[in-house]
Parts: C-alpha cells; sequence; structure tokens
C-alpha cells in the first residue's frame, strides 16, 4: 500500500468516526476491504494491452472516441483510456456487443472512404475532416444513399453500399461507449485517474457531510441568523 | 454477522411459502415467523447483503447488479391489444433478497383519505375502471404507523398530509440545495414545501446507522444499513426466529393445487434450475404486480383454466405504473446533487387537484438529480446542447453540479386493457412465457403529467434557475411501479382478494404487492404496499389461530 492509499483509507476511516454506531464499527471493516480491493485491482491493470482490437481498430476507435470527447484544456477519452474500457468490455460484459461494434467501425471507414476517398483509415484523417465524418455518420438513415442516386460524394458508384446502414443508430452507440468509458469507476479499466469525474467536479466518497452545496448552505446560514441555536 | 437461520426440507410442509423477499415479502416473513409460524421465501434473486454492494453506476444501472436482467428474462410490450408484443424492457424491479426496496429511492408518502375513495369522490372517468377500495385511509393508518416505527421513517408533518396517530420516529434528513431550493421557489409562488418522507434513517436507530450521505442511493443498495428496506429492517429480525429460511436463487415456476382446489405448495427452479417442490400449508405470492398475476397465469390447471384464482378475469388487469411530468434546470451555483439522499423536500399543494381544473387526480413534486456521471452525460443537458465534442464537454463540465429536475409523481387511471399476460411466443431462460406489457396512458393521466410539467417549469424559474426546459413525456413503455393487476374488493367478479389478502378462489392463497392495490396513489407506492402487508399478516395470524388455514399451526410464540 503506498502512501496516498494509506491517507485515503485514513481520512475514510476518521471521516466516519462522527457517524458510526456500533454496527457500522463492526461493519466497517469488511465494506473497507471490499472498496480496497477495487482500488488493488485498478493498480494491479496497468500496463493496458489489448485482446480484442487489432492495432488499427484500436487506432479508430480511439480516435472516434477523443472526437466524440475531445482533449481540450482538460484531459479527453485519449488520456482517460477509454479504448481500452472497450476492448476490455467487448472481451468480458459486452460480448452480445461484438457484432454492432466492428459493424459501426466497418461503417466509419466507409463513410471516411466516400469523403476523402484518400483517406487511409478513419484515424488517420486530420481532426477537422474526422469530424465531418462523424457527422456525416449521424445524420445517415437507411436507404439514403439510394434515394435520388446521390451518394455521399456526388459520385454515384458507390450509391447503395450503405443502404443497410442507420448512421444515427451507430454513431448513438459509439457516443453511448465513449461515455461509458469516461465516467465509469476506473476499475473497469476506462476513467483512468477518475479524469472523467475530475472534469465534472464529481467527488465520490464512502459519506459526504453537509452542507451540499451552495444553495443548502445559505440556507443554513440564513437559517442560523433568523433562528439562533435551533436546527435547520 | 448473521444469525444461524432455519433450514426446511421441501418435503416438509412449512406453514407458509412466500414467493417474493421485497416490501411485502420481507414484512410478511418478519410478522408470520415471530408470530411463530414456519416459513420459506423463495427469492427469484441472489442473496446479496450489505457487504456485497458497490458504488458501481456501470453494473447498477446498466450491468442490472440487483434488478431483473432483461438477458435471461426478457420483456415484451406493445401499446393496444391489437398489435403484436415486441421483446423490449418493459418492467423493472429489484432481484435480490430485499426486492425493490433495496434499490428503491425511499420516498415514503402515505396515501391520503382521497385515493381510497376517489371513485365516489371524484365519480367515474371514461375508459377507466375507476373504484373505490373496500378499505379506508382509517383501516390502514395504524399500519402506516407501524411501517414509520418499525422500518424507521424519517420526516415531519406538512399542511396536506393525513392525520397521523403518532409523530415520524425520526427528524426529516439534512437538507440539501434542491430541498433549500424548492423551499425557495415554492414560497415564491405561495405554495407550501415541507420535509419529505424518506425510509432513510436520519438518525441511528435501533441498531441501525444513520445515512452517511454516500449519494450512492437510488438503484443501490445502501452499505449501512440507513435505507430502510427490508434486507435492513425486516429480513434480520425474521432469521433471527429460526423459523424463517430465506432461500435466493428460487425461480417459482407454479403454485399447485390438489384435487379440493386448495394450494399444496409451490414448484421453483433452484440456482442449477433443478425443479424442486416446497410443500406449503398456505402459499403467500409477493412478487410485485406483474411477477404476481404472471405466476398465477401460469399456474393454470384443467381446475383452473383460465389461471390460478382468476375466476373474474381480472388476473393482470387494470395495471397501473404512474405518471410522471418532468422539466430540468441549471443554476448559477453547485448544488452537488450527487451527494446524499436524493430527494429532502416535497410540495403536496396539488395532491388534490381543483376540480375546476377539468382535471382528474393529482400528485406531488420534489427537485432531485437522480443521474450519476454516465447518466447525466447520456441524458442530463437541454436539448439544444451538442451531443458531442468540444461544447458538449465543456456543458457537461459547467452543469453536472448544477442541474436538477423537477418531478411531478402523478396518478395512473386503471385501464383494464393495460395488463400482465403471458407471451404467446418468447419464451425466458427457464423456458417459461415472458411477461407480456400491454399499456397505454389514459389522456387523462396524460393530461395531469402535463399540468405538473408546467408547474414544475414555474418551480425552477421561481427558485432562480438560469435556464429552465421541459422533459418530454412520450407514452410509458417501461414499467418500475407496477400496481393493480390482482386488486382487492369484496365482490368475486369484480376482484381477485378480499381485505384478507385472501384470493376469492382459494383459500389458503393469499396475495400481497403492488398488486393488491385499487388504485395508484400519487406515485410513490411502497409506503402503502408495506402498510398493507403488516395488516395482511395481522388478518392471516388471525385467521390462522381461528383454525381456518387447515394445517397452519402456530408454534409457542419464542423469538
Amino acid at each position: 500500500m503506498n502512501s496516498s492509499e494509506f491517507s485515503r483509507r485514513d481520512f475514510l476511516m476518521r471521516s466516519l468516526t462522527g457517524v458510526s454506531a456500533a454496527w457500522l464499527t463492526a461493519q466497517w471493516p469488511e465494506i473497507l476491504a471490499a472498496h480496497e480491493h477495487a482500488r488493488q485491482a485498478v493498480a494491479s491493470v496497468a500496463p493496458p494491452k489489448l485482446e480484442f482490437f487489432t492495432t488499427a481498430q484500436a487506432a479508430d476507435v480511439e480516435a472516434i472516441c477523443a472526437a466524440i470527447i475531445p482533449t481540450t484544456d482538460t484531459p479527453g477519452a485519449r488520456e482517460a483510456g477509454v479504448v481500452y474500457f472497450l476492448d476490455r468490455g467487448l472481451m468480458t460484459f459486452g460480448q452480445d456487443q461484438r457484432e454492432p461494434f466492428i459493424a459501426g467501425l466497418g461503417a466509419v471507414t466507409e463513410v471516411s472512404k466516400q469523403l476523402f476517398p484518400a483517406a487511409a483509415s478513419f484515424a488517420a484523417l486530420p481532426a477537422a475532416q474526422q469530424v465531418e465524418v462523424l457527422k456525416t455518420l449521424e445524420a445517415m438513415k437507411p436507404g439514403e444513399t439510394d434515394k435520388g442516386g446521390a451518394s455521399l460524394n456526388g459520385k454515384n458508384e458507390t450509391a447503395g453500399k450503405l443502404t443497410e446502414i442507420d448512421g444515427a443508430q451507430v454513431f448513438g452507440m459509439f457516443r453511448f461507449a465513449t461515455i461509458l468509458g469516461f465516467f465509469s469507476n476506473p476499475e473497469d479499466g476506462g476513467n483512468r485517474d477518475g479524469l472523467g469525474w475530475k472534469l465534472l467536479d464529481f467527488k465520490p466518497s464512502m459519506a459526504h457531510f453537509p452542507p451540499f452545496g451552495y444553495y443548502d448552505k445559505q440556507y443554513r446560514e440564513q437559517h442560523a441568523a433568523a433562528h439562533p441555536g435551533k436546527k435547520p | 454477522m448473521r444469525a444461524a437461520t432455519a433450514k426446511f426440507s421441501p418435503s416438509e410442509a412449512v406453514d407458509f411459502a412466500i414467493v417474493g423477499s421485497g416490501a411485502a415479502g420481507g414484512v410478511m416473513a418478519r410478522e408470520l415467523s415471530r408470530a411463530g409460524f414456519r416459513v420459506v421465501v423463495l427469492e427469484q434473486g441472489p442473496d446479496v447483503r450489505e457487504k456485497d454492494f458497490q458504488h458501481n453506476e456501470l453494473k447498477y444501472i446498466f450491468q442490472s447488479a440487483i434488478s431483473n436482467d432483461w438477458k435471461i428474462e426478457p420483456n415484451t410490450f406493445r401499446h393496444t391489444e391489437s398489435e403484436k408484443a415486441r421483446v423490449q424492457p418493459a418492467l423493472l424491479y429489484g432481484r435480490c433478497v430485499g426486492g425493490s426496496s433495496v434499490h428503491f429511492t425511499g420516498n415514503f408518502w402515505r396515501f391520503h383519505e382521497i385515493d381510497f375513495l376517489e371513485r365516489s369522490t371524484v365519480g367515474p372517468v371514461a375508459g377507466a375502471a375507476l373504484a373505490d377500495w373496500p378499505i379506508t385511509y382509517a383501516d390502514l393508518e395504524p399500519y402506516y404507523t407501524k411501517v414509520d416505527w418499525e422500518i424507521g421513517v424519517s420526516g415531519a408533518p406538512g399542511p396536506f398530509d393525513p392525520w397521523r396517530s403518532k409523530p415520524y420516529p425520526l427528524p426529516p434528513l439534512e437538507i440539501k440545495s434542491s430541498g433549500a431550493l424548492l423551499e425557495r421557489g415554492a414560497r415564491k409562488l405561495g405554495w407550501h414545501p415541507q420535509p419529505a418522507p424518506m425510509a432513510i434513517l436520519s438518525r441511528d436507530y435501533r441498531g441501525r446507522n444513520a445515512c452517511v450521505h454516500c449519494g450512492y442511493c437510488e438503484s443501490f443498495g445502501c452499505e449501512v444499513g440507513a435505507k430502510s428496506s427490508v434486507l435492513a429492517a425486516m429480513i434480520p429480525d425474521a432469521e433471527k426466529t429460526g423459523r424463517c429460511e430465506i432461500r435466493a436463487n428460487s425461480y417459482v415456476r407454479e403454485i399447485s393445487t390438489d384435487a379440493a382446489g386448495r394450494a399444496t405448495g409451490v414448484i421453483y427452479f433452484d440456482a442449477q434450475k433443478r425443479e424442486i417442490f416446497q410443500k406449503a400449508n398456505a402459499v403467500v405470492l409477493c412478487a410485485n404486480g406483474a411477477m404476481t398475476p404472471r405466476l398465477l397465469l401460469l399456474s393454470k390447471s384443467s381446475r383452473f383454466p383460465g389461471g390460478l384464482a382468476n375466476s373474474s378475469g381480472l388476473v393482470g388487469k387494470y395495471l397501473m405504473f404512474n405518471g410522471a411530468g418532468l422539466a430540468s434546470g441549471q443554476f448559477e451555483y453547485p448544488l452537488n446533487e450527487y451527494k446524499s439522499a436524493v430527494v429532502t423536500r416535497v410540495l403536496f399543494d396539488f395532491y388534490r387537484l381543483d376540480p375546476k381544473l377539468g382535471l382528474y387526480g393529482g400528485g406531488g413534486i420534489d427537485l432531485r438529480l437522480d443521474m450519476l456521471p454516465i447518466v447525466f452525460a447520456l441524458a442530463g443537458l437541454p436539448p439544444d446542447a451538442p451531443r458531442w465534442g468540444a461544447e458538449f464537454k465543456a456543458q457537461l463540465a459547467q452543469n453536472f453540479t448544477r442541474s436538477v429536475n423537477s418531478f411531478g409523481h402523478t396518478t395512473s387511471l386503471p385501464v383494464e386493457t393495460n395488463s400482465i399476460s403471458l407471451d404467446p411466443d418468447v419464451k425466458d431462460a427457464w423456458g417459461l412465457p415472458a411477461p407480456r406489457v400491454t399499456y397505454k396512458d389514459h389522456p387523462e393521466d396524460l393530461k395531469t403529467a402535463k399540468f405538473f410539467q408546467d408547474r414544475g417549469l414555474e418551480l425552477l424559474r421561481a427558485a432562480g434557475a438560469r435556464k429552465v426546459w421541459p422533459i418530454p413525456f412520450p407514452e410509458q413503455q417501461m414499467g418500475v411501479h407496477l400496481l393493480g393487476t390482482c386488486r382487492m374488493g369484496n365482490d368475486p367478479k369484480t376482484s381477485v382478494i378480499n381485505t384478507d389478502h385472501r384470493t376469492h378462489d382459494v383459500p389458503n392463497l393469499f396475495l400481497c404487492d403492488g398488486s393488491s392495490l385499487v388504485t395508484g396513489g400519487r406515485g410513490q407506492p411502497t409506503m402503502t404496499i408495506q402498510a398493507l402487508a403488516f395488516r395482511a399478516a395481522d388478518r392471516m395470524i388471525a385467521l390462522a389461530k381461528r383454525g381456518e388455514l387447515g394445517a397452519v399451526r402456530a408454534a409457542t410464540r419464542k423469538g
């Protein structure tokens, strides 16, 4: 156990002294052990390795996720390791999602090539063009390329290729997957270092104490001024 | 920590086999075992206790950690009987020891006098089978009070409350920013906010710990036992008697009957999917408002061709989900709604709507953000916000701590075609017909929900929100509150159970859960389900003492 883990546990124990009854005191070591186990599991995850995606697929997945939650002045999906969450998910709890996921990657590749015929892959495109690909995908409805004979790049030879694809649904799947990987618990493989939670200022803890937010703090202060000594 | 619990052999006839260990089943198990009866509780879900619970949104919200798993238990859904039902999630309930009382939010409103007498008070409503209850608020009040004190409820009286014979055992929970803003907005509008009645301990109580405000509350199990689930408040007492066995991973598929038409026990699948017959002198179904009627329909026989206890033809009918009028708002400063219990203040000014408004029913309003990071990112921003990219990310960062929803909890009318039935084609992982849900909101309920949405928008604006928007309420396709499907009544032609919760058709078969309700109340049914369970247990104990339950006999009371 390193010092930061120790101080966290110490904090948890201290933070509960104000509320612990006999029942909790008895239960607490067991609860704490479970959470400690979860944290150690995170520590033992590194370095992540890809088990499901090929290197090329992983590059596309990472680029898609990074377009959905980009790196700005704060870290995004790339830094949070969302691709590793998805890789692990498709090997474990999400095995039934493999087929639609791989089909979705195929659709992204297809749209990339229609819009930018020189593109080697989605991941190889400049960021602005990646965004254009995903916007096109998001707006696509099944059968769209058939109607009026106009394909995405104005060339008819590819018309009909994407008729089966509900682009909005495919994009929705990637959006959902990115959000899961960015905001789920770090022990599940994404949200590395809690980067997703830090973005939101979400501070999970085994216990919180009032005041919880700005308005209840203000409420308590006003109540204390109006009714000295009385509980709000 | 757990008491050595009873173990019964399936071939030994216990006094009561209870199906389901949730809000009603947990109460029933405690009351009947403490009264001296031998009880087996068959619970389809796993035996998870406080030490097993996790703070993990992915597992609890998206992977059915303690709720029904549609991958193995599919549902089918259609709006009307003329449609073919399609496979989709349509029912959500707790699937673990303690049932939905483990993952519920803890809102613990009593029904009011009007909820029992709506039909005679407001008259008939076209397209609905609105009926008065055969019991009144006065009949149930002692049991509401019993629930308050036995389960542990925090709160304080308000101006619209029904009368109560005893105060709350516990003071209200610590106010959150949502509560402070509800008070601010409501007072500006001339309304009357009050502390919310919550089945969560604000103080240590009966050896259980007070809430530590961790915020993993709705959809999660409470690790410290502060949420007044039956897992925390009832089941330990039942196990302590030495006469109650909670048998987890036991999925009941049929209630057996003999040639005389009496229940003889239940057939269930154990964890290895082996069929086992548990003999019982009486059977009590507390399996929830979807699973109880389904089990009766699954238990059809030559003697009961339309399903057990279904001479009325009403088993599974009058399904009510409750309605909702929703709005959302963003504020200037952080509320941090992710901390502590979901709700701390509530508004009952519109519990009973003025008939002059031309609206039936009514409801209550609270402010809350029952969204943790994943759900917030998926659905917490206004409709005009970008759905991805840098601006999406910026808005998430700005608003996660500053958002709150107004939730108007409203009535549902009993409509005969809204129902649970057996799907003719789709089967679950045990080969049993999937529950088929047919549901279409009554137009009056949609009007009422809209009224509550409008009040929510007003409330958020009056509280000082910088931005507010309505959350659309498409016709419901998923039920969490599962009510009314085996309604109580005096007439066997128009109801399934009598006021003792005894089925009209099978003298040693009792039903108690959301299915027993005649009306759906105003959106928070659990308190009433538990009051009914305490009352039903009393009635059953009295029947047994009078020798009216055959071989059911209480042991000399020890526990």
